[in-house]
């Protein structure tokens, strides 16, 4: 019963499904293009872009740009995850200090991160930290509401059970709360994970001098369309990288949950 | 955690004038009882009588709201750190092995006990499994397995069989059985299926109103017990008797009776 067969197509086939979609738009992009649909300066051909893409990495250091992005999405999301985590853990298990804070944070979670990028380039001017600054503010809600919810939603009746098994206060909390509040942790990373990537380019297009939204801007002002198509490639690329290395996550932290019990859709 | 409460046998427990009301409503009014150590005693009742509440109140998941709750290991100190609960759900903690969840507790976990333990309930073979994987009837030997760990004084049964199937509960209940023959804890399982209050308890307390209404001593030798027509006779005059003790109150206790009340009074003589 540990590893049950799953049912339907042979495994090698259904690791080739997903990727019928996306490399049948890319041919049909391709003939499109090379038959004249498309018109090249508006749209570039994927062979044109992958041309880019080359040139990119000789002369304009791409990778670097790409990490420098990277960087900052990742040192955002650890910054807001933790904070995000704290605020959820302690609001979820403090009924005075759910009053005192959740209002306020409900307000902030209002505002649109982006709104805040001209005050955030006031405040730190065009440095890392205001872009590290917007994708913290950007990451802490998921994690923060979902870590609450996850806590509130714990078994009472496992609770319960502990309370006559004697366990109390931190053991209690690892043993009991944390583990049951996880799933629900690990959805709110997820998307925490997707949006930092998604506010940092945002970010960078609007005040930088590297990253991946930096190139995305210099290619807009100069009109480079295969570089601009480029980095949107790669953006929807980089997304879905974040969000397999979110599952990836989810199925190392939670090996006692059953596939299709999974909150998040596989 | 109390040694003298650890060493084998069971402690006394006793109840004096105790009750227990939330907010205007009064559930337990002036329950006195004294259970002997290593006794077996089911309580039986119908639903909101109070008989959960009771089980409740002993294992301190709820407060007396007056009187006194007593549980006496042989040297006369109190032995309720040597309480043990298996309730009608296993609940399990579906994130640790069937091994850590036997050896949940503060105390650092005796794994070589927990092996034992799990043996003794038929489980030695599923020790690093998640519960996820095991049938409700594992699952259940899993609780009771947990609630054996720590050498239990006092051992509460609220419901513990009644989510299982037949069969699984004819298995369950011979296991505890042997579990308490062996351990000689003292034994409190609430039901509201007489013919299994009958069948394992040395005494049955019917619970009506939120007061002992009567006691049935149950002295039918236990190698007999099953299939045996004094034990019937026992099983219908508890029924009776709450059939009873409900007519009379029968503007006051609006629900209706369980369906199992009723079919247990044929299950007795068949259950062969």
């Amino acid at each position: 019963m540990t590893t049950p067969k799953e049912p339907g197509a042979p495994r090698s086939l259904r690791a080739f499904l997903p990727w019928i979609a996306p490399l049948g738009v890319v041919l049909l992009w391709q003939l499109a293009s090379q038959l004249g649909l498309l018109p090249g300066n508006l749209m570039p051909a994927p062979l044109a872009i992958a041309g880019a893409c080359v040139e990119a990495l000789r002369h304009q250091q791409l990778l670097l740009h790409l990490g420098v992005s990277a960087g900052r999405a990742t040192a955002g999301t650890l910054i807001g995850t933790s904070i995000g985590l704290t605020l959820g853990l302690i609001t979820g298990l403090s009924r005075p200090l759910q009053l005192v804070l959740d209002g306020p944070l409900q307000m902030i979670r209002a505002v649109p991160a982006l709104a805040l990028v001209p005050l955030v380039i006031l405040w730190f001017g065009l440095g890392e930290m205001a872009k590290i600054f917007i994708v913290v503010i950007t990451v802490i809600f998921p994690v923060y509401l979902n870590t609450f919810h996850g806590v509130r939603s714990v078994d009472p009746q496992l609770i319960e059970m502990a309370r006559v098994y004697d366990l109390r206060g931190f053991s209690l909390y690892r043993q009991v709360i944390l583990p049951g509040a996880m799933p629900s942790i690990l959805v709110g990373l997820r998307f925490a994970l997707g949006m930092s990537w998604l506010v940092i380019i945002v970010a960078e297009t609007l005040g930088a001098s590297s990253g991946l939204g930096y190139l995305a801007a210099t290619a807009r002002e100069f009109m480079q369309m295969d570089m601009l198509v480029l980095t949107i490639v790669l953006w929807a690329l980089l997304g879905k990288g974040a969000d397999l290395l979110a599952r990836r996550i989810e199925r190392r932290l939670l090996p006692w949950q059953p596939a299709g019990q999974r909150l998040s859709v596989e | 955690m109390n040694n003298s409460s650890r060493t084998s046998g069971g402690a006394l427990v006793r109840f004096e004038r105790l009750e227990k009301s939330f907010g205007q409503r009064s559930v337990l009014r002036g329950i006195d009882l004294s259970i002997e150590p290593g006794q077996f005693v089911a309580v039986v009742g119908r639903s909101g009588s109070g008989k959960s509440t009771l089980l409740r109140l002993l294992c301190g998941l709820e407060q007396p709201s007056a009187g006194l709750l007593l549980v006496l290991d042989a040297s006369g100190a109190d032995a309720r750190s040597g309480v043990r609960v298996v309730f009608q759900e296993p609940r399990l903690l579906p994130w640790q092995s069937v091994l850590d969840n036997v050896c949940i507790g503060p105390q650092k976990p005796d794994r070589e006990r927990g092996l034992r333990v799990l043996d003794s309930v038929g489980l030695s073979d599923r020790v690093h499994e998640y519960p996820g994987v095991l049938s409700g009837g594992q699952r259940q030997r899993v609780a009771l397995a947990r609630a054996l760990m720590h050498q239990p004084s006092v051992m509460l049964l609220d419901e513990p069989f009644g989510a299982l199937d037949a069969l699984t509960r004819i298995e369950a209940q011979r296991l505890v059985e042997q579990l308490w023959l062996e351990h000689r804890f003292t034994a409190l399982l609430v039901t509201h299926d007489v013919s299994e209050a009958v069948l394992l308890a040395d005494r049955v307390l019917l619970i009506d109103q939120g007061r002992i209404a009567e006691q049935f001593e149950v002295n039918v030798p236990r190698a007999e017990r099953r299939g045996s027509a004094e034990l019937a006779k026992i099983a219908a005059s508890v029924l009776d008797r709450i059939f009873d003790a409900s007519s009379s109150n029968a503007f006051q206790t609006p629900e209706s009776v369980p369906p199992t009340l009723i079919s247990d009074t044929k299950a007795v003589p068949a259950g062969t």
